[in-house]
């Protein structure tokens, strides 16, 4: 693990306590320049998360709580006229940050939400026939409430898609909860967080995750993964080729976050829940859950070698 | 009862399954058999729906009594095909209202593939083996449906499926045709399908041909290897009729005629009395099932070799069983022929006999005319030549006669088919003293073009004479060619064409429209067809197998057939069995998965079996914790295998990774000692 990994993943974990592998996933998603969706019950330290994140990456900041009447212009920004100046000035909305919050994104109206994830799509907004590039590197962490929870407008299929990794952060195990319940408030403890590294070394670490090297046999396993995921009656639908290449792209910053110079079939392994769970159904069940299953299935049945 | 309820597509099926294969017998069924399928069909559709419930065990007593009884008195006897058919329709049918199990539903099923395969007892055509082909698509397709869960709710499908199956069978199905020994059957039913046969008997009475004339049925096929004679020359000699008891002629008693001559026998003293002239016509003849025993031939047949088929005195072919089914024989044929030059005063008696005190008027008629001819030649034009002269008339409806039908035929009616014709001539020779006899069998066919062959059916019927000359043997006349020769040049039908009697009783025969092109070109088809069929797998006997296969295989005997058609069926298994297994891994391993896969195997003999999901760094971890003492050693295998085969992209040389693995093994063997 490089160094400077290590010691993000390391100072995160104070924050959430017994988080690893989940801080772990969240890291390889932001290496691959993908937007993250963790989708928990509230109070699961969801939003603590994406805070710790933003403050040891040296990130700007910006969240947006997504409520039933929040507006696109909420999202994006407004302009507002300057009586002194006779102009109309841009006042940026809280999209305009390097690292963005979108609490509860499915709390809020079908026409925000694709607001929001138009933006992520293109890296850029366009408010009144003008067009403004989002800061660099651009990161949205979205969370949601389980859909079945009251008061919420389940994303569709395609919209899941826009998330390069969707992430569940679950219960602490006991000990890390005595810690928790026995230890300081972890506000106190998230303003104390220092950053462990600067943008640019963020964005050189994108660069040399894209570097790992992928062996011919590495891509015929994924490929004989896709082909499960189009072929066995359980699943309702295949994985696209999109896909195929989130599960790769993310397979490569896990190697990268091991510290290897290479892919091996258990990175595929240790990504593929989170990269394909949201973008698959079981064809036994209409209510969209099932893709746990189904990728744990994938997992089980799909020889790595061969 | 339990809860067992058959799947929807299943009963579906097996309902029509089952109509489908009692259908073509509805005809030979008792009425009320019939009235009882129907009451049992309703009865469990009634049960699917839960309207009722399965007959108490009372009702099905009653049901099996009545209907054993009924069928007793129905048939009158249990001798016979129909009523065990019948039987078995019947309790096919009733062990729907049985249905319990998922086992009683099998039992339908296979109980409807016997009954299918019934239908082949009475009919072995190809409408007939199509129609059975769909059947058992349907029976299929209900077996399918009974493993089938309840949620397959098209029934379409199931018969999609069913068909696959039954497609893919084919070729085994070919193949067991071809190879699987023909074994005579242990016992023989009395097959129906002679009932109601007509065909040339052994007695020909005025109007018994003329009767004959009336069915477009199928005689026989006679295949020419070479050129086909003209139609006035194809006589196929069938009977010889040489005792006349004023009314009717019937064949000479057999004792008289000393033995027939079996192939593979010295020859007998009666056979050089046959002289073979001109040349020759080779031919075969596929009969259809007459349950008589004699043959048809070309004037004049050489011996035969085939089994069972003998030579009798009269030079004709005669079977030594009935013949049931389809029978094909080869023969040849010489056209020009000069048979019992000498003939004894015995059998000169025999053929000159008349019964005393009938037909005195030709009796007197013949003698007038002897006396008016210089010779017997003379006499035999003269009598011919009347024939014309007198105004005879060829008709398909002939005048009843009575007692002396001779004298009302020559000198009143002169109205008459070929047998008055063929009666009345040999009545006229034998008058005079010159031995004659009636001969009957067939005289024409119609040439199809397509098969190149000839079919002769039953309105071919023909009665002639023969006619012995001093010095000459027996020569043919046939005294229909004075009055009618159209009758021998071009067939019955332009013989009649004036009196438009031809197949008068069946409007609707194929044969009537034989001036019809397009409908003659699809008969022709059809029929060609048929003959290939008749030919190739009905006439696919246990000595037409034998000989195909002699001519493929060389010589061979029962056993060996078994043996070869074993072999085959296990190939063809293993095949199948390949093609399934090489389905699996269809992707070539690359040599160095495949080194991996045998140190996994090897791991998997030591009880720690990878499993198909785990890559090689989690399996090399879980072999740590649950076999630390292997950890190294594995390591060591591990590493190299997933340097080479995913930091490089799969080199072909894996010399490191063998090492590695014989290290391994090495390594395990010494700490499995312990």
């Amino acid at each position: 693990m490089p160094g400077a990994i290590e010691e993000t993943i390391a100072h995160i974990g104070s924050v959430l306590l017994g988080k690893e592998h989940q801080i772990k996933l969240a890291l390889t998603c932001l290496l691959s320049r993908g937007h993250l969706l963790i989708e928990d019950l509230p109070g699961m330290g969801k939003t603590t998360m994406s805070h710790a994140l933003a403050k040891v990456l040296n990130l700007s900041y910006n969240r947006i709580q997504f409520t039933s009447d929040l507006l696109p212009a909420d999202i994006l920004g407004v302009s507002v006229y300057d009586k002194d100046s006779g102009k109309f000035n841009f006042h940026a909305g809280p999209i305009f940050s390097q690292l963005v919050l979108a609490d509860e994104i499915n709390r809020t109206t079908p026409k925000s939400q694709s607001a929001l994830l138009e933006a992520m799509e293109e890296r850029q907004v366009t408010i009144e026939g003008q067009t403004r590039p989002l800061p660099a590197p651009f990161f949205v962490i979205a969370t949601q409430n389980p859909n079945t929870q009251a008061g919420t407008f389940p994303l569709p299929e395609s919209q899941l898609d826009r998330f390069l990794m969707r992430i569940e952060l679950g219960y602490p195990d006991a000990v890390a909860e005595r810690i928790l319940l026995k230890g300081e408030d972890r506000r106190i403890v998230l303003g104390r967080l220092e950053p462990t590294m600067n943008v640019r070394q963020l964005q050189e670490f994108q660069e040399e995750a894209e570097q790992v090297k992928v062996s011919e046999a590495l891509l015929d396993y994924i490929q004989r993964l896709v082909q499960h995921s189009r072929q066995a009656p359980e699943f309702a639908y295949g994985l696209s080729p999109r896909g195929a290449l989130a599960l790769l792209g993310c397979a490569r910053s896990w190697a990268f976050i091991e510290n290897r110079s290479h892919v091996v079939p258990e990175d595929v392994q240790a990504v593929l829940p989170s990269v394909v769970e949201h973008r698959l159904r079981e064809a036994a069940d209409f209510s969209g859950h099932g893709g746990t299953a189904l990728a744990q299935r994938m997992l089980i049945k799909v020889d790595v070698i061969g | 009862m339990t809860g067992f309820q058959i799947p929807r597509n299943s009963l579906a099926w097996m309902l029509v399954a089952q109509t489908a294969v009692i259908a073509p017998h509805l005809t030979r069924l008792l009425y009320w058999t019939i009235v009882l399928c129907v009451v049992c069909v309703l009865w469990r559709v009634m049960v699917y729906q839960g309207r009722w419930s399965y007959p108490g065990k009372w009702i099905k007593v009653l049901f099996v009594v009545f209907g054993i009884a009924g069928s007793i008195i129905g048939y009158g006897t249990f001798l016979g095909l129909d009523p065990w058919v019948g039987l078995l329709i019947m309790m096919f049918v009733l062990k729907l209202l049985e249905m319990h199990h998922k086992r009683d539903g099998y039992v339908i099923i296979l109980l409807g593939y016997f009954v299918a395969m019934t239908q082949f007892l009475y009919d072995q055509s190809i409408p007939s083996t199509m129609y059975m082909f769909l059947c058992v698509t349907m029976i299929t397709a209900a077996l399918i449906g009974l493993n089938q869960t309840r949620s397959h709710l098209r029934p379409l499908q199931t018969f999609k499926k069913a068909s696959v199956l039954l497609m893919q069978s084919v070729p085994l199905m070919v193949v067991l045709f071809v190879l699987f020994p023909r074994i005579p059957p242990l016992w023989t039913v009395p097959l129906q399908t002679d009932m109601a046969r007509t065909g040339v008997t052994d007695t020909m009475s005025p109007g018994s041909i003329a009767l004959l004339a009336q069915s477009d049925e199928l005689a026989f096929r006679a295949t020419f290897v070479d050129e086909v004679p003209r139609s006035s020359k194809l006589y196929w000699r069938g009977l010889v009729l040489s005792r006349f008891d004023g009314k009717s002629w019937t064949q000479e008693l057999p004792a008289l005629y000393g033995r027939l001559y079996r192939p593979g026998q010295p020859p007998t003293s009666w056979q050089d009395n046959m002289e073979l002239l001109g040349e020759e016509v080779k031919y075969s003849i596929m009969l259809e099932p007459t349950s008589q025993n004699w043959l048809f031939s070309l004037t004049m047949p050489e011996g035969t070799t085939k089994e069972g088929i003998g030579l009798v005195r009269d030079f004709r072919f005669y079977s030594f069983r009935e013949i049931r089914a389809k029978l094909r024989y080869e023969l040849t044929s010489h056209l020009n022929y000069r048979i019992d030059r000498e003939l004894s005063d015995f059998w000169r008696y025999r053929y000159t006999l008349l019964p005393k005190d009938s037909n005195p008027r030709s009796l007197t008629l013949a003698k007038t005319i002897r006396a008016n001819s210089l010779n017997q030649t003379d006499y035999i034009r003269n009598i011919l030549r009347s024939y014309y002269l007198d105004e005879f008339v060829y008709t398909l409806k002939p005048p009843l006669l009575g007692d002396d039908s001779i004298d009302e035929f020559l000198l009143d009616s002169k109205r008459g088919f070929c047998e008055h014709y063929a009666g009345s001539f040999v009545f006229l020779m034998r008058a005079v003293g010159i031995p004659a006899r009636v001969v009957v069998g067939y005289q024409g066919g119609e040439y199809n073009r397509i098969g190149n062959y000839i079919e002769v059916r039953q309105f071919d019927a023909h009665a002639w004479t023969e006619v012995w000359q001093e010095g000459q043997g027996w020569i043919r006349v046939d005294p229909t060619s004075a009055v009618a020769p159209e009758r021998i040049e071009s067939g019955l039908e332009s013989a009649v064409e004036d009196e438009n009697t031809f197949l008068a009783n069946l409007p609707l025969s194929w044969m009537k429209y034989r001036q019809t092109l397009w409908l003659t070109e699809i008969r022709l088809q059809l029929s060609a067809i048929s003959h290939y069929w008749d030919s190739w797998v009905v006439g696919y006997t246990p000595s037409v197998q034998i000989s195909l296969l002699t001519k493929y295989f060389g010589d061979l005997d029962r056993k060996w057939l078994g043996m070869m058609m074993l072999t085959t069926f296990f190939s063809l298994l293993g095949i199948v069995a390949i093609f399934i297994l090489g389905k699996r891994s269809h992707k070539l391993l690359q040599p160095i998965d495949r080194e991996y896969l045998k140190f996994c195997q090897l791991l998997a003999k030591e009880g720690l079996p990878r499993s198909v999901g785990e890559g090689p760094i989690h399996y090399a971890q879980r072999i740590g914790q649950q076999r630390p003492d292997l950890a190294p050693a594995m390591n060591v295998v591990t590493d190299a295998y997933v340097r080479m085969n995913y930091a490089e992209d799969q080199p072909e040389k894996t010399d490191s990774l063998r090492r590695a693995i014989r290290a391994f093994r090495f390594r395990t063997l010494t700490t499995v000692a312990y």
